[in-house]
């Protein structure tokens, strides 16, 4: 617990030095992101997640960015028996489950309203 | 905005570059163990075993070696004591048995070299200014696998299939230590394991 709290002091630190940068043309993100996964192989939420993001006011209204997050997600699985779908046999063997994801690569379009 | 793109790729770069590593000291030691079937094969029609107290040795001395006759024993006792427990009777070579039974161990070593070259930059003899250097350096390490393979024949049909068909096969697979015993008690649970996955091995 001691951990999480120490991690959200940084990543909330690092969240103000990233606004310090704020200009009224260029915004720079950096972010702690939770991932909760919904599928059969990987249950566990992660907490070692981050989105850094850059945008740009193109027009007094309009904003371009290029943003991107990631997530580590860890999974220990204990002994477990699976059986072949077939029938032909089965294997026995604790699991470590490991995904990394980095999907969100992409350019947005955002209206924004200047001040 | 080229100084943006060029500070954002080199954030994603360090970011990505220190992803974590799974944490793989939770993974037990236990063996992974597997076992395939015939599913042809009517494991209710045979009563009668036969297993042969030498274990073939994959990794010892010359390629004919075999595992030192107490390792073996406790092998091939899980193997009988397994086989007793479903309702097979044990028989003599001599004896007709429906199936004969093999084991085999593997010892395998892998080792991993990993090489760094070392670098110098600037000049020598430098009076005013230099740049640093590393030397080169090179880890070496090795971990060994043992693999226990039991693998069942079915003697009975062998004369009518014009074949010796094997239906049912156990892999134990996994690190070894360095204390043989442990190495020996880790294949003896793999075999149990063998076993226990497989419910439809018994005489009725």
């Amino acid at each position: 617990m001691k951990k999480l709290i120490l991690i959200f002091i940084v990543f909330l630190l690092i969240q103000a030095s990233s606004y310090a940068q704020y200009s009224p043309k260029d915004k720079f993100y950096v972010g702690w992101e939770v991932g909760v996964p919904s599928n059969d192989f990987i249950s566990a939420t992660s907490f070692r997640g981050g989105r850094v993001a850059y945008e740009r006011m193109v027009k007094p209204h309009l904003s371009v960015g290029l943003g991107m997050s990631w997530n580590s997600f860890e999974q220990y699985v204990p002994k477990t028996t699976y059986q072949k779908s077939d029938g032909s046999g089965a294997i026995t063997s604790d699991i470590k489950r490991a995904v990394f994801s980095a999907p969100d690569f992409r350019c947005k379009i955002l209206p924004e309203t200047r001040r | 905005m080229k100084k943006i793109i060029i500070t954002l790729s080199l954030v994603l770069a360090v970011i990505m570059g220190c992803r974590k590593s799974p944490n793989f000291d939770q993974l037990s030691y236990e063996f992974t163990v597997g076992t395939s079937l015939d599913k042809d094969a009517n494991f209710t029609s045979y009563k009668t075993f036969f297993i042969s107290d030498t274990v073939v040795y994959v990794g010892g001395v010359g390629s004919d070696s075999t595992l030192p006759e107490a390792q073996a024993a406790q092998l091939v006792t899980a193997v009988k004591t397994n086989l007793t427990a479903n309702g097979y009777t044990e028989v003599d070579r001599s004896g007709n048995p429906d199936v004969g039974l093999t084991l085999t161990a593997i010892k395998d070593i892998t080792v991993v070299v990993n090489s760094y070259p070392g670098w110098w930059g600037g000049y020598y003899p430098c009076y005013w200014y230099c740049w640093g250097y590393y030397y080169p350096w090179t880890s070496v390490y090795s971990y060994t696998t043992g693999t226990v393979i039991l693998t069942m024949y079915d003697l009975k049909n062998a004369n009518h299939n014009q074949q010796v068909k094997a239906i049912w096969n156990t892999t134990a697979l996994g690190a070894l230590g360095s204390s043989a015993a442990t190495n020996i008690q880790l294949g003896v649970d793999g075999i149990n394991q063998g076993f226990k996955q497989s419910p439809y091995l018994k005489t009725n």
